[in-house]
């Protein structure tokens, strides 16, 4: 072959090359109009990394705490690491990821995924591609992804989402093309609203449990959590959201408690709380008693505020430039 | 020469001829009683099999909460993120889950709720662990103090605490 | 030569891969082979002949019976069957045979003979190669050349497009259709059978075409094993140009000992019909009332055919479709019963309206309808098609394997996919 030609043939290669990445891109859910609890993870990377207070864990964070309004009661600078069904390993790795950011105060740690081990019917392959689809490559990507593959899943199509989502090529929307480069924050600080109201009506039955205690696995991972904060000098702080659905059993509660005695660490169980927050079932939730929506989550934010500014060493940042924008269009979004 | 090489292979032929027939034979006795065949192959297919009040409520098999001839209560428990809901219809001795498959809805799972409901083999809440062991022998999977039969697409599970039955729940396996 | 040393090389380690009892299986059809064809070239033994031959194919028949099940108090012994013990059987075979007529001498170099049966493109799902061809090509200097290259990875391309977009999309159909017999019968059996042409041919040719690819590039030439077999106009065409490799080992080393069609005619319709037995058989023990079908139609001949050559190729190739059901549906009995179905249940207003549920979405449906036209297109001017990319510029070659790698990437059927189900409900 001439020169020219292995020339011309390097560059039609490289033009494929291209053309696959942009494949790649646009065969990938863009979690911006629809499934948005897809885009939370990596909406943080956008912010300014000077939390005090960061939240992990799964949905009953993301629908139940509203750092805006943690900040207009007490002007603490909060923020959601929240997602969709986020298991233990997952919340881990996403403190970790969130920690080579910045280094907050306080981690407040739902503990409500202690109950799902690798080998709950919980583990699936949709929500790890809420957690980690959108999450930037770094080496808690690779972690997060290698902890919680299924055995289906192949490490490979995380790299090259082609190799998973090729079959969406019949359906494309326009909002594929319209989130092809670019991105739509849904989230205010990783609070999702949700102001539709489903008040609870029936709830099944309190099922008795085969296994009460905690996985192994589990507390190795929430070991590693406390360790992670002990060595940061980050003061963890669990918590479990109120709901009345999935129940939280006495035995769970009893053992976060232990756990959180032993380790000299804070454990709310705010569901203790509920009629001192004025959470009202049949008001304050959109799905039938699982999660709160606006109203609830207002209540509930004050109210964990002003606990927060009660007993650890918050900053108040009311009147920060950024946040009082940040909190008009909060307002506005709220209407 | 060719005659010893005919010979070789017709060797080969006929093992191959005595197998047809052996094969032939085989499948034309299934051929002959297509019934018989079908019938035993649908019990070792079938998985367990529950009714509540005269309905047929096994996981797997569609569901419509008004052909239970008694009032219950009904929630609905969305996921989180996804579309779709677990609904949960809850009467007198049985709480069935029931959810959207293709289209239609599909019951997920049974849970008793006391010791009036009893498995079709004859197993009912308060029950002893022998109970179970002596109706459905000792091919289970334990899992803490839960015990799981599986049978087709069902699986059969009871709690057991202190020897005694607490917990029985019929559950679909999803493939 | 080290380039062949190493082509044994890789090929053991990746036989070996796929467990140590697959080698053990197979190094012992080869030794047995070469040793005997060392007796057998000084003195014609037939008893050799015979009792080595015999050996092999009685492993062969033997792991064919386990695996249709007709030794059930065998089933706790787990016995697999060595991956490609099919081909390598009959190869072994063949070179036997051939050494015992003095068609060409008994082998001095194991290393050569040990990779005519190991070759590990041909190893899998063939071709079924000769000693003789394969020598010539091992032997055969090698050079390094572009063109070659670019002409074996157009044909991998092609294969992998076969392979993952026709026939994974219709492999989804026909899975839908076989596994509920009590709803999917009449007109959905026909659809399955005439699908089931298209994903057997794909598959399979696809396979081979990435098998005459690789080659390619490593500068092996193998014999072609489809000539375009659904333009055939009788049945007996579609065996010449079906799994040629297979068909024309049949004739050397079963149909011609027995007597060929020099002989009486009924001899030559007994011929006929052991060598389709056999060639069922070859296929699996639940094969056989398929083998012996195409015999008949073979002996049928000409007899059926028309003066249309269209009217031809549609005949064969539903007479093909339809003996295929053998292959669709798990035992004789379920295809007998299917087959009857197309004529007795007429649903074909039921399989219009539920057309969209049977695993495919339209847009499947269209990329299928598309790329199988241009499958039969491509199959009815393979040469001249052939000789025009031959002639195209390197980097015309590279736009189309670039182009053919993003059509697989895009439109194959592989990995997890967007199942509606999981994503609506975690469940289910």
């Amino acid at each position: 072959m001439k020169a020219r030609t292995v020339i011309r043939v390097i560059l039609i290669i490289i033009i494929f090359i291209l053309l696959f990445v942009l494949l790649n891109m646009l065969l990938q859910p863009k979690y911006a109009e629809t499934l948005v609890e897809g885009s939370m993870i990596s909406q943080y990377y956008e912010e300014p990394k000077d939390h005090e207070v960061i939240f992990i864990g799964d949905c009953e964070v993301y629908a139940n705490f509203s750092p805006m309004v943690m900040y207009e009661e007490q002007g603490i600078k909060a923020y959601v690491r929240g997602s969709s069904q986020q298991l233990i390993w997952q919340s881990y790795q996403i403190l970790k990821e969130t920690l080579k950011y910045e280094k907050p105060k306080v981690v407040v740690f739902n503990v409500n995924s202690m109950r799902y081990d690798k080998s709950s019917e919980k583990v699936s392959e949709a929500y790890n591609r809420l957690t980690i689809d959108k999450m930037k490559w770094s080496r808690e990507k690779v972690d997060i992804i290698l902890d919680s593959m299924t055995e289906d899943e192949t490490f490979l199509s995380y790299v090259f989402p082609i190799l998973r989502y090729h079959s969406r090529y019949d359906k494309l929307t326009s909002e594929d093309f319209k989130y092809l480069f670019k991105r739509k924050n849904n989230t205010y600080n990783g609070f999702l609203i949700n102001k539709n109201i489903k008040g609870v009506t029936a709830l099944p039955t309190k099922r008795r449990l085969a296994e009460t205690k905690f996985s192994d696995e589990c507390y190795s991972y929430l070991d590693k959590i406390t360790k992670l904060c002990k060595d940061n000098d980050i003061k963890l702080v669990l918590i479990k959201a109120p709901s009345l659905y999935p129940y939280w059993y006495d035995e769970y509660d009893e053992q976060i408690r232990n756990y959180a005695q032993q380790n000299g660490i804070d454990y709310y169980n705010l569901k203790n709380n509920v009629e001192e927050i004025g959470i009202d079932y049949s008001q304050d939730t959109y799905d039938g008693g699982l999660h709160l929506n606006l109203t609830g989550a207002t209540k509930l934010s004050k109210f964990f505020a002003n606990l927060l500014k009660q007993n650890y060493d918050l900053t108040d940042f009311r009147g920060d430039s950024v946040y009082e924008e940040k909190l008009k269009d909060y307002k506005q979004a709220i209407q | 020469m060719n005659k010893k090489v005919l010979i070789v292979v017709a060797i080969i032929v006929v093992i191959a001829v005595i197998v047809a027939i052996v094969v032939a034979t085989q499948n034309s006795g299934d051929k002959s009683n297509p019934e018989a065949q079908n019938v035993t192959e649908e019990v070792q297919d079938a998985g367990f099999m529950i009714s509540y009040l005269g309905v047929d409520v096994t996981p797997g098999v569609p569901y419509d909460r008004n052909t239970i001839p008694e009032e219950g209560t009904y929630s609905e428990i969305p996921s989180c993120a996804f579309e779709g809901t677990d609904n949960v219809s809850t009467f007198a001795h049985v709480e069935i889950t029931s959810a959207q498959v293709n289209g239609v809805e599909t019951v997920y799972s049974v849970y008793f709720l006391d010791p009036e409901v009893k498995t079709q083999e004859g197993v009912a809440i308060s029950d002893d662990r022998n109970k179970v062991i002596e109706t459905y022998g000792s091919d289970y999977e334990e899992l803490g103090n839960k015990i799981t039969y599986t049978k087709g697409d069902v699986q059969l599970s009871f709690i057991i605490e202190n020897d005694v039955v607490t917990s029985v729940e019929y559950v679909l396996v999803v493939k | 030569m080290i380039f062949n040393i190493l082509l044994l090389v890789i090929s053991i380690l990746i036989y070996l891969s796929f467990g140590i009892s697959n080698f053990i299986f197979i190094l012992f059809s080869i030794l047995t082979t070469f040793i005997a064809a060392k007796f057998l070239e000084k003195k014609s033994k037939k008893i050799i002949l015979a009792v080595t031959i015999i050996v092999n194919a009685l492993i062969l028949i033997f792991l064919k019976l386990y695996g249709a099940n007709v030794f059930p108090s065998l089933e706790g012994l787990n016995i697999i069957a060595p991956i490609g013990v099919s081909y390598y059987t009959l190869q072994v075979i063949s070179y036997l045979v051939d050494v015992y007529k003095g068609k060409y001498k008994a082998e001095n170099n194991f290393l050569y003979y040990c990779l005519y049966i190991m070759y590990i493109p041909h190893l899998f799902i063939g071709p079924i190669s000769r000693y003789d061809d394969m020598k010539e090509q091992f032997l055969k200097p090698k050079t390094f050349s572009i063109s070659r290259i670019y002409n074996g990875g157009l044909r991998i391309v092609w294969g992998l497009i076969k392979k993952f977009v026709i026939s994974g999309r219709v492999a989804i159909v026909i899975s839908t259709i076989s596994q509920d017999m009590q709803n999917y019968n009449g007109a959905y059996a026909l659809l399955a059978m005439i699908l089931y042409s298209i994903q057997l041919y794909t598959d399979f040719s696809g396979g081979i075409d990435i098998v005459m690819g690789v080659s390619k590039i490593l500068g092996i030439e193998l014999k072609e094993n489809f000539d375009s077999p659904y333009y055939s106009q009788t049945i007996k065409e579609f065996w010449r140009r079906w799994h040629i490799s297979l068909s024309s080992w049949l004739r050397d080393y079963i149909y011609i000992p027995l007597g060929g069609s020099r002989c009486s005619k009924l001899r030559k319709y007994f011929n006929t019909m052991v060598t389709f037995i056999v060639s069922g058989f070859w296929h699996g023990a639940n094969y056989l009332l398929w083998g012996v079908s195409h015999g008949i139609f073979v002996l049928l001949g000409d007899k059926i055919k028309t003066k249309f050559k269209w009217l031809n190729r549609f005949i064969t190739f539903i007479i093909v479709s339809f003996l295929w059901a053998f292959f669709i549906w798990p035992t004789t009995g379920d295809s007998l019963r299917m087959m009857s179905s197309v004529f007795t249940t007429f649903n074909i207003s039921d399989l219009c309206t539920n057309f969209l549920n049977l695993g495919l979405s339209l847009a499947d449906w269209i990329v299928l309808a598309v790329f199988t036209i241009g499958l039969f297109i491509f199959d009815g001017n393979t040469s001249k098609i052939i000789q025009k990319v031959k002639t195209l510029s390197p980097e015309i070659k590279t736009v189309i394997i670039c182009v053919g790698i993003l059509l697989v990437f895009v439109f194959g059927i592989y990995g997890i996919g967007f199942n509606v189900n999981e994503f609506i409900y975690s469940k289910f």
